[in-house]
């Protein structure tokens, strides 16, 4: 085992780690129409930018005071900000080096690869074609990007309108502004359609100082001996331990097929000013509730009557989709019970190969091994985006280690009770190559029938693909699902960058 | 009598009288070699016998009724050297061109580095312009054998060549080398792409890793191997930094684990199997896929039932553009890379249900010394009538076949 390399923790914004998870984030999309102001003012946000180690120490405190009330903290809150910029606000900017990345993804933007990620092709205009997006397409590319973030709705727009007004006033124009917010009470952490989201995390290799065991990823798992299998992998039960360089600029990656080791001189390539930047996916997806909700009371009556499964309901039937039940509960745990919000085993599960050593106080069932997707079918959305210990079509489960996302999603829109309304999810991710990440994800495995696994169909929830099928299996019947798909679709977007904050003081 | 097809179904073959039956006797000698030669072998040093075999042979054993073809895909687009480079356009010059096989020996062969079952060649106008690229996912075997077997077969081996290259020109003594054997690294399949060349893109190759990789393998501590990497490494079968080589080996042992039986789909081959052609743009929205010709095998609408061995993606000489003014994901087209990186490869074998009898009985990794075993530890429900049970003359060749 190498040792873990010191972040810089003073450079690297908050967002991109630990993650802001506030209940409030709003993104505003600004373009530079006149690039001198426009740089001064970006370079004078410096200050305000919150860094990694400042939004830890955040989050620390904030976790203190509910620890010590025994209730969230009503009167502790921050206000993160944090600045990406896209290849185009790069380029406008006179910043030298932007072709010194080598990712095509990012220097031409998230319209030009839209098609190759399964949107509809640009001019087709069809729904989630590029020239239906609200921003992100033709005259509307974003050239900067303010993430700001904190549980307080009012402080947010407060602050959100003190930008806007200062940035309009020096050479940046507002083109577009997504609110996102979590969903009230009990469903907080659940995307639109019902399911908890954002359990699965890689954890980044590193640590906050030199000494030798101040990792910034806490290492959870129990101290009884049996648990040394997953030590040198795995931060925690579900999260594996990724080599910082797949998601900064500056660190070295994996080697090979070695997720414990790293490979020499393995800097993700670019400027010397991108170190402890880190490469931003921005897709804002629209999600159709009520056409899902449908298709699942629908289909699922349709599967009880023809004998499929004559005690399927409409959950049981979005479980197998997810991969998870509603409360965040893997189908792989419990095909057939929701057992309800659970953290300590919700992330404990592996697909291929059965789970045999209970966590302490864990009561419920351990996966059975699943190589064949009988149990968690191979299209479920969590299976094809982070197929955890099967091998793949790109060999084995060791590789998929570089794969992963760091995602700081969060949701849009007002609840179902507004029905004519627009909901859905504000997706982010960072990650150092957008092509062989992001895009790898989505073209390779998403929107791939055969691939991670042969003939197991594409994602359905997430793909674009319309009019395809994927295979469910109960028992001994088996049933080719019709999926319609087409509920979420994208309505805007794009590949920025999220420089350190050295970049703002020196580089521009 | 069990036939094997020619790879892909291709029809050359049937232009010879005894042809076609040849290859099947040559593909019968494959898995003799491969499978009852190394694979059984390596069983016996560890006190197992042929009952521990899961894939077998079709020409010796009936091909149970209740087989499934099930496929493994990957990419064309080979990953192996993707530490070598910290640049995309480094790597995909690197691969569109011929390398010296072993760079630490230079006297290896130079050859195309391609190492997933599919190899190309790109064509370039004088103003560096690709105009055409070649794919091929044709054994070399399939033109040693043309080379070996016959004065006739060897006609038809440069007929062969002389259709595919359209060079009526061709003659046998272009194919040869100093020796008077078949050079695989001849002017015309260097610059043809007329059958694969990376020395382990075989025929050979695939029957000796879906043999091999069927075995069941447990550590020293006698703990079932059951991880892709660990049985790669285990077996020390295929290429662990390929995609597909553990890929296969992970779902054959799966299949024997699961007490299948399993034996390579006919024709056996390695087959491109679909293009995906979201994101390509044409300069005058001509669909894209409008220019991908499959030359030799069969395209199928539905990729586990493609055969395809060569493919050519060009752009017609009237429609005054070329294949580097057409754009994937918005870049242009300006290596051969950038097509394989959209072409899926695949490998399928048929597969039984899991059957009534004992498990096949692990051993220790290729190359250690046999230690003590441990007996399975898991066998399927025992049943009165175990499905092979008086069926005793399933395998036809004089070869021992154990107990089973």
């Amino acid at each position: 085992m190498l040792e873990e390399p010191v972040l810089n923790l003073d450079d690297i914004q908050g967002n991109v780690l630990p993650g802001f998870k506030k209940d409030s984030q709003h993104f505003l999309f600004l373009q530079i129409v006149d690039p001198e102001p426009a740089r001064l003012w970006l370079k004078s946000l410096a200050p305000r930018l919150w860094t990694a180690r400042e939004v830890l120490a955040a989050h620390s405190m904030w976790k203190a005071m509910r620890l010590k009330l025994g209730h969230e903290p009503d009167n502790l809150d921050f206000l993160f900000l944090n600045c990406a910029i896209s290849a185009q606000g790069l380029a406008k900017l006179g910043v030298p080096g932007i072709e010194e990345f080598d990712d095509q993804a990012f220097k031409l933007g998230l319209e030009e690869r839209a098609a190759s990620i399964g949107d509809p092709p640009r001019g087709s205009g069809e729904p989630g074609a590029p020239e239906k997006w609200m921003f992100g397409a033709g005259f509307h590319r974003p050239d900067v990007l303010l993430i700001l973030a904190t549980d307080d709705l009012d402080w947010a727009v407060r602050t959100e309108e003190e930008l806007i007004t200062s940035a309009e006033q020096q050479g940046l124009q507002l083109i577009h502004v997504d609110r996102g917010r979590v969903r009230p009470g009990k469903l907080a952490g659940h995307e639109h359609f019902g399911f908890k989201d954002g359990i699965s995390h890689p954890a980044i290799r590193g640590r906050r100082s030199t000494a030798p065991d101040d990792f910034i990823e806490p290492r959870t798992w129990p101290e009884n001996s049996t648990f040394d299998i997953y030590r040198s992998r795995f931060a925690a039960p579900g999260r594996p331990l990724v080599w910082p360089g797949h998601f900064l600029f500056g660190y070295l990656r994996q080697k090979g097929d070695e997720p414990e080791s790293s490979r020499p001189n393995s800097e993700p390539p670019g400027p010397a000013w991108a170190v402890n930047g880190s490469f931003l996916v921005y897709r804002r997806l629209s999600q159709n509730v009520q056409g899902f909700r449908t298709f699942l009371t629908e289909v699922s009556e349709t599967l009880r009557q023809n004998g499929f499964d004559p005690d399927l309901t409409p959950e049981r039937l979005g479980a197998l989709l997810v991969g998870r039940w509603a409360s965040g509960w893997p189908v792989m745990r419990d095909p057939n019970v929701d057992r309800g919000e659970q953290e300590l085993g919700e992330n404990y599960f592996t697909f291929t190969e059965a789970t045999t050593v209970s966590l302490p106080n864990d009561p419920y069932p351990l996966n059975l091994p699943d190589p064949n997707g009988l149990i968690c079918p191979f299209a479920a959305h969590i299976r094809k985006v982070n197929p955890r210990d099967d091998a793949t079509d790109i060999g084995s489960k060791e590789k998929t280690f570089q794969k992963l996302l760091l995602r700081r999603g969060i949701t849009f829109g007002p609840e179902i009770d507004q029905p004519q309304a627009e909901r859905g999810l504000l997706f982010v991710a960072f990650q150092t190559s957008i092509v062989n990440q992001f895009e790898f994800l989505m073209n390779d495995w998403v929107n791939e029938a055969n691939k991670p696994h042969a003939e197991g169909g594409v994602d359905p929830i997430i793909s674009a693909v319309r009019n395809t099928k994927i295979s469910l299996v109960n028992g001994t019947n088996s049933f080719e699902l019709p999926i319609p798909g087409g509920w979420v679709v994208a309505t805007g977007g794009e590949y920025m960058f999220v420089p350190g904050i050295r970049f703002f003081t020196d580089i521009l | 009598m069990w036939v094997f097809e020619p790879t892909a179904n291709l029809t050359d073959f049937e232009r010879v009288s005894g042809l076609k039956d040849s290859w099947s006797s040559f593909i019968n000698d494959l898995y003799e070699r491969n499978l009852y030669g190394d694979g059984l072998r390596e069983l016996q040093s560890w006190g197992r016998s042929d009952s521990d075999l899961r894939v077998y042979n079709p020409a010796s054993m009936p091909i149970l009724s209740s087989s499934e073809l099930k496929n493994v895909f990957w990419s064309a687009l080979p990953t192996s050297f993707d530490e070598q480079f910290n640049n995309t356009d480094e790597k995909f010059t690197y691969l569109d061109q011929r390398q010296r096989f072993n760079l630490q020996d230079g006297s290896s062969v130079i050859t195309r580095i391609q190492d997933e079952y599919c190899e190309w060649v790109v064509k370039r106008n004088s103003d560096n312009k690709i105009i055409e690229v070649i794919f091929t996912s044709e054994p070399p075997e399939y033109y040693n054998f043309m080379f070996y077997t016959s004065q006739e077969s060897r006609d038809l081996l440069v007929d062969v060549y002389r259709k595919i290259t359209e060079i009526p020109s061709i003659t046998i003594d272009d194919l040869v080398d100093r020796s008077g054997e078949y050079d695989w690294y001849n002017l015309y399949n260097n610059e043809f792409a007329v059958h694969m060349q990376q020395p382990n893109n075989t025929l050979s190759a695939q029957v000796n890793i879906v043999s091999r990789s069927g075995i069941l393998r447990v550590n020293r501590l006698g703990n079932p191997i059951t991880d892709a990497q660990g049985l790669i490494r285990c077996g020390r079968y295929g290429d662990e930094a390929r995609q597909s080589d553990p890929r296969i080996g992970d779902a054959i042992n799966k299949f024997s684990r699961e007490n299948r039986f399993i034996t390579i789909e006919n024709p056996v081959g390695l087959y491109m199997s679909d293009v995906d052609w979201n994101g390509w743009e044409t300069p005058d929205g001509t669909s894209a896929d409008a220019f991908w010709t499959v030359v030799r095998g069969s395209q199928d609408a539905e990729p586990n039932k493609s055969y395809i061995v060569r493919a050519v993606y060009s752009v017609p000489e009237s429609k005054e553009y070329t294949v580097s003014d057409i754009k994937i994901g918005g870049e242009q087209i300006e290596f051969g890379a950038q097509i394989a990186a959209r072409i899926n490869v695949r490998v399928g074998v048929l597969v039984s249900d899991p059957q009534q009898i004992p498990l096949p009985r692990a051993i220790g990794c290729k190359g250690t010394s046999p230690f003590s075993l441990p007996a399975p530890a898991v066998v399927t429900p025992s049943s009165a009538v175990t499905a092979l049970s008086g069926t005793p003359s399933r395998m036809n060749t004089n070869r021992t076949r154990g107990e089973m």
